[in-house]
């Protein structure tokens, strides 16, 4: 009674976003409210109806009107992006209607009538209305589909059959066989037909009504036409019942248009052999919640002209009552209407097209006899003048089950109904990601409108058919969801992938609750990754963290409640590392908003890479936005781009006022217990005073936490980095607490972070780690080494931009030049200090006296450095140390021409490891200068052997990067450290 | 590949090629490739009367030989690191194609690629399919190792007849051990035919403005021959590459883009077609070790490409 109430309380147009509620107590009938022009009639009140069920009224507590969806204005519009998500909440429902061509009364000309017009009839309709196709008695056959085009392909193989007339030797019309043959037979009539073909005469009144004699020819000829019509009504009602029953299948309410040139039942002829089976459909068409159009197309008269050589009958107009007598019946008995036509059927299908567009939804009491699955006669009237109804005179309401339907069960249901189910709101999202070469990965995001208290009892899933209509993908699960935050308070979340071949489906999402709420939604969908300029791009994946209990959540609308958004986008088909770029536009600008490189990393199949980036909308106020993915190959050039709209909702002061982030206590215990990747997600998303905050009071705290402290926010800055944000915050705070621990944990942190930024080729961020580091650890050899190192690499790679390089020459001093060299000396004189303050700290570090070896000798002291280099080999320094010396000082031999010693320290370095390319390319560049031109060449082919099967990588190739491939070791043994 | 089987295949291309004419010797003859341009044009109708040929300096009689009576062993040696990927790996290996489509019954071509990385996918072969299925299997990534992979395929043409070396990349040097003069001086030596194609835009990046010389100009696709009028700036990457070409007599073929660098291919592969051979023998006077060489025009107006110097003597083989 609440929920009628509730109806009422709505009115007709907000209660019509209720569709079909499925948890009523009270009975409910659908009937059609037209005009004279077959208009819909919506403004009716429940008041305006009358119901009266086996001759009782009954009140009627709810009239709720059902509007369906308008037509498409634009034939071939294109579906939303597969992005974009849609509801089932607030979209115009679709209707469902049956096509049934009766074939066995339809002409050839007929059914091509039918035909042309039925497809045009699918043009009047919504998107969202599902058409089907049954010939009657038999023919084509289409299950509920959108496809209209699909529809309009079957209607196109209709095929009619021969007209009832006569090919025989008399002609024979059908009224004059009912008079000659049905019980209440016209003598008169028949003794015409006699008259007509026995005599050849026109009618005359020559012969009175009784006095035509029995012809066996002409009689046998009245009993073929006669005992024809009532086999082919008896098929096709059989047909049309059998339809019906299995409409009952179907839920929520259907319209049938039967469509042909006539269904004798013999009632204007005195018949009354199709009663019993007029019943059944009646019953049927009530348990359906199916009203029947039927059309008459009435092409007798047109057809008789064609019998031009015999006598035509005059029966024409009785004959065309006889045809009309069966379809006016079924209308009558199903709460439909008839409509006649001469030549073609548009307009009566126009028509049942307009009548349809709305509907009511009668909600009365009910007694006790009502819910026993059984027809009960039941008559509606309307109160308004000019409003006709068109109303089933049976009801049928079934039994409630005994036993409750589990949630899984009613979600099932609500998979395979032809119509959506509105009950519980749905939001779906669908993501199609890459899957390997031949197959994508179809993400489903959904939003469940249920409260948290259902998390464990409601069941949602989803069913997959491929272009063919064929099942793909199926899966019901209940108690799977997690709650989440969602813009209208609590929802649930759901999230399923599923593989797929590449390919159009239509996807289907619904979920129960077990008191019987349902909710559905349904897209059409291409499950093809976006070729771009010869790469493929996923879509674009918005998620935010803490939208969930247990983390992120993927924003299904592209509503954003938080400060920060993850975006992902995966660029398949790229012969190298490609790049992206997310910007965050007000819709319809060209100006971005806000800018983040994404961090592109390979993922596990060749030629894939995600591209991620973390935004921070911290600064933005509430509204919509535009974001793009904008990838771009590897040479830099843009390949393609994702647009997703976003609307933000949370203004930038109530999003740094929620203060909702879990304590510092308890992220920085998480991380020290080991649960180091969600304590530092959570860090990376904390506000900037709040961090700053937490950072000044560390000092109180133990030095397990202190330590602790400082991987996590450590970690947090690369995790930032990874999303493409500043880490400086995190970074500047993690030195602020290194500076407060002073210890030898400390000095092994900042050496690991500089290592840490010579390793990924930041070349400037790592001089600053290491310069920073020596201000709190002057004495560290490692960082002292990370300085030289790089300043050593800067120095080279200037000097190779020399014109000399080529010709040996000093060819031009311009001021530039001149600069240009005082740069490249600095760059030397700086590694130099700095090699020699590491081994000032540590005189047995043979790498940074190796360096100090190569630096002496780009700055042309080859005495220093032949000395700095033997040294390195008299300390049995590790082998590639020891290598890079003796090729070294190979180089130093040749340039001095001392090419036997030349190549007696290349074979040293060979022999160290004979699969460098380098020691054998030194020795071949040797041998070549020696006159040995063989030997040359065949160290070549040494080198070009080993290619490809090269044991390790040669020790040159990972010069320019010192020590630093040990720095994730060392952070790591930090991290290990750090906790308990 | 290990070494032995490598040897082997080498073994086995040279066995299948045509016997080679003997270049770089102090007794058979020394073959000289040279290019006549006017105007940047290439020049055709040359006699052996038009040219005159100086050992150092003592001038030589020769023969002019007929370019098509000679095989030509290619060397494509190709960069393949990793800011080669994408849409110029694409463009290269249509470019290569030209390259490929243009060798002649008795010609030879091998594939060498580097990163940091020295390979050669392909040894010299007559087969055009090898060349194509190894250019389809490119995988481009890492640092650059130009200068060591110059050398490399400097060594292995060396001695193989007329050997045209088309070097591409589109960036700077960043890891080789062997330096500018190493190769240059090996350059010298041999008897290759360098031609470089480099991507433009990319070698300009990073460079100070400063420190570029405008000297250098494109070619005009259309009129492979032909310089347009148009200067760009040379930065010390391209005046390396080119300096290093015109060392053996080739060029720099500058493309703008990827979708240009088919048209410096096609140049490269016209050029060679329009350039003249010049054999001659060493006077007594002429002893073995590295020679000058000089050829230029008489009567005739034009610029006359060609290596300065070639090593006579076994040193040479």
């Amino acid at each position: 009674m609440f929920a009628a109430l509730a109806v009422l309380a709505l009115g007709p147009d907000l209660a019509a976003q209720q569709v079909f509620p499925t948890d009523v107590e009270l009975v409910a009938v659908d009937v059609l409210a037209v005009d004279s022009q077959g208009r819909p009639a919506t403004d009716l009140a429940p008041l305006d109806f009358v119901v009266t069920v086996g001759g009782r009224p009954r009140r009627v507590v709810a009239a709720q009107l059902v509007r369906y969806g308008t037509p498409a204005t634009a034939p071939a519009e294109a579906p939303p992006p597969r992005a974009e998500a849609i509801t089932n909440q607030g979209a115009a429902p679709g209707r469902m209607i049956v096509l049934v061509p009766d074939l066995e009364s339809l002409s050839p000309a007929g059914a091509r009538a039918v035909s042309d017009a039925a497809i045009r009839f699918l043009g009047l309709l919504s998107p969202q209305d599902r058409v089907a196709l049954v010939a009657v008695p038999s023919g084509p056959k289409l299950d509920f589909t959108t496809d209209h085009a699909q529809a309009a392909e079957a209607l196109r193989t209709l095929r009619g059959t021969t007209p009832l007339r006569s090919d025989g030797f008399y002609n024979v019309s059908l009224a004059e066989a009912f008079a000659r043959y049905s019980a209440m037979g016209d003598r008169r009539l028949w003794c015409a037909a006699w008259e007509r073909e026995v005599l050849k005469q026109g009618v005359s009144s020559s012969i009175g009504p009784e006095e035509c004699p029995d012809d066996p020819v002409l009689d046998a000829e009245a009993r073929r036409v006669y005992d024809t019509a009532q086999a082919s009504t008896a098929m096709t009602m059989g047909a049309l019942l059998q339809l019906l029953r299995a409409l009952a299948q179907v839920e929520g309410p259907k319209t049938v248009v039967f469509i042909g040139q006539g269904l004798v039942t013999g009632a204007s002829g005195g018949e009354l052999g199709g009663n019993r089976r007029l019943a059944e459909i009646a019953e049927a068409a009530a348990a359906a919640r199916t009203g029947v159009y039927t059309i008459q197309l009435e092409r007798g008269l047109l057809e008789a002209m064609d019998v031009t050589q015999r006598a035509m009958p005059q029966t024409t107009m009785l004959d065309q009552q006889l045809r009309a007598d069966g379809l006016e019946a079924i209308a009558g008995h199903t709460g439909g209407a008839l409509l006649r036509t001469t030549a073609n059927p548009d307009v009566a299908l126009a028509r049942v097209a307009t009548e349809t567009q709305a509907s009511w939804l009668l909600s009365f009491e009910p007694e006790p006899g009502d819910r026993d699955g059984r027809p009960h006669a039941i008559r509606v009237q309307v109160k308004r003048k000019g409003v006709e109804l068109r109303a089933r005179p049976q009801f049928v309401v079934k039994p409630k089950d005994a036993e409750p339907v589990s949630a899984e069960s009613l979600a099932r249901r609500a998979l395979d109904a032809p119509l959506l189910a509105s009950d519980v709101p749905l939001t779906l999202a669908t993501f199609v990601l890459g899957q390997g070469e031949d197959k994508v990965l179809l993400v489903l995001a959904a939003e469940v409108g249920l409260g948290a208290d259902l998390a464990d009892a409601a069941a949602v899933g989803y069913s997959l058919r491929d272009g063919q209509g064929r099942l793909a993908a199926s899966a019901v699960e209940t108690g799977r969801l997690d709650s989440m935050r969602a813009p209208g308070g609590d929802a649930l979340y759901y999230l399923a992938t599923v593989e797929l071949a590449p390919g159009p489906y239509t996807v289907r999402l619904a979920a129960a609750a077990p008191s019987g709420r349902r909710g559905s939604v349904e897209r059409a969908l291409e499950a093809r990754l976006q070729s771009a300029h010869g790469l493929r791009l996923s879509d674009l994946l918005v998620s935010e963290p803490g939208r969930r209990a247990s983390g992120q959540a993927l924003s299904v609308d592209g509503r954003l409640l938080g400060r920060t958004a993850h975006c992902l986008l995966e660029i398949h088909g790229s012969p190298g590392p490609p790049s992206a770029q997310y910007e965050l536009r007000t819709p319809g600008s060209a100006l971005a908003r806000l800018v983040s490189n994404a961090m592109i990393r390979p993922t596990t199949q060749p030629g894939s890479y995600s591209a991620e980036a973390s935004l921070d909308l911290g600064s933005l106020e509430p509204g919509r936005y535009e974001l793009h993915a904008v990838a771009s190959l590897p040479d830099g050039s843009e390949a393609g781009r994702q647009v997703r709209p976003l609307e933000l909702l949370v203004s930038a002061a109530t999003r740094r006022a929620e203060g909702s982030e879990p304590g510092y206590e308890s992220v920085v215990s998480r991380y020290a217990s080991g649960d180091g990747e969600r304590a530092v997600a959570e860090l990376a998303d904390w506000q900037d005073r709040r961090l700053r905050a937490e950072v000044r009071r560390i000092a109180a705290q133990s030095l397990a936490a202190r330590r602790a402290a400082l991987m996590l926010y450590s970690d947090a800055a690369r995790l930032a980095r990874r999303r493409g944000q500043s880490p400086e915050l995190h970074e500047s705070l993690a030195r602020e607490i290194a500076g407060q621990l002073k210890d030898d944990y400390a000095r092994r942190w900042w050496e690991a972070m500089a290592g840490l930024a010579q390793a990924e080729s930041r070349w400037d961020d790592a001089l600053a780690w290491a310069e920073r580091g020596l201000r709190e650890f002057p004495q560290s050899a490692e960082l002292h080494l990370v300085v030289g190192s790089i300043e050593e690499t800067f120095g080279v790679q200037q000097q190779h931009l020399l014109p000399e390089a080529v010709t040996g020459r000093i060819s031009s001093q311009t001021e530039a030049n001149i600069r240009f060299r005082r740069e490249i000396d600095a760059h030397f004189e700086k590694a130099r200090r700095s090699l020699r303050a590491a081994l000032a700290s540590d005189p047995s570090f043979a790498e940074a006296r190796l360096r100090l070896g190569r630096v002496a000798y780009r700055r042309g002291e080859t005495s220093e450095a032949r000395v700095a280099l033997e040294e390195t080999l008299a300390q049995h320094p590790k082998p590639d140390t020891a290598f890079l010396a003796y090729l070294q000082l190979g180089r130093l031999e040749e340039d001095e021409g001392r090419l036997d010693d030349a190549a007696r320290s290349y074979a040293a370095a060979v022999a160290l490891d004979p699969d460098s390319q380098s020691a054998r390319l030194a020795l071949s560049h040797v041998r070549q200068r020696q006159g040995d031109t063989s030997g040359a060449r065949a160290e070549v082919e040494a080198v070009l052997g080993s290619a490809s099967r090269r044991r390790r990588a040669d020790p040159l190739w990972r010069y320019p990067w010192g020590t630093s491939g040990s720095a994730e070791d060392r952070l790591e043994a930090l991290r290990r450290e750090a906790r308990p | 590949m290990s070494l032995s089987v490598l040897a082997l295949v080498l073994a086995a291309a040279a066995v299948q090629a045509p016997a080679p004419p003997s270049f770089a010797t102090g007794v058979e003859g020394v073959y000289v490739d040279v290019f006549v341009s006017d105007g940047g044009r290439p020049v055709v109708d040359l006699a052996a009367g038009d040219l005159e040929l100086r050992d150092d300096g003592v001038r030589r009689p020769f023969e002019l030989v007929a370019v098509e009576s000679l095989p030509l062993a290619s060397f494509l040696v190709f960069d393949t690191s990793g800011s080669v990927a994408g849409a110029k790996l694409e463009a290269l290996r249509g470019a290569a194609g030209v390259l490929v489509g243009s060798l002649r019954p008795g010609d030879e071509a091998a594939l060498v690629t580097f990163n940091h990385e020295l390979r050669l996918p392909v040894p010299p072969t007559a087969d055009p399919s090898l060349l194509e299925h190894a250019l389809a299997r490119i995988r481009p990534g890492g640092e650059t190792a130009l200068l060591d992979a110059l050398y490399a395929a400097t060594l292995l043409a060396s001695g193989r007849g007329r050997s045209l070396l088309v070097l591409f990349t589109d960036g700077d040097d960043t890891l080789s051990w062997l330096d500018d003069r190493q190769v240059m001086q090996v350059l010298l030596e041999s008897n290759v035919l360098v031609q470089v194609v480099g991507l433009v835009p990319e070698l300009e990046r990073g460079y100070d403005p400063a420190l570029m010389r405008h000297d250098l100009r494109f070619f005009d696709p259309n009129n492979p021959g032909d310089i347009s009028e148009k200067p760009m700036p040379e930065t010390p990457h391209m005046r390396r590459l080119r300096r290093l070409a015109e060392a053996t007599g080739g060029r720099f073929w500058p493309a703008s883009a990827p979708d240009r660098l088919a048209d410096a291919f096609r140049a490269v592969a016209e050029a060679m077609r329009t350039r003249y051979v010049l054999r001659f023998e060493p006077g007594p006077a002429q002893g073995e070790g590295l020679h000058e060489l000089e050829v230029k025009l008489v009567g005739r107006k034009g610029s006359v490409h060609c290596r300065k110097t070639y090593r006579s003597g076994a040193a040479a083989r």
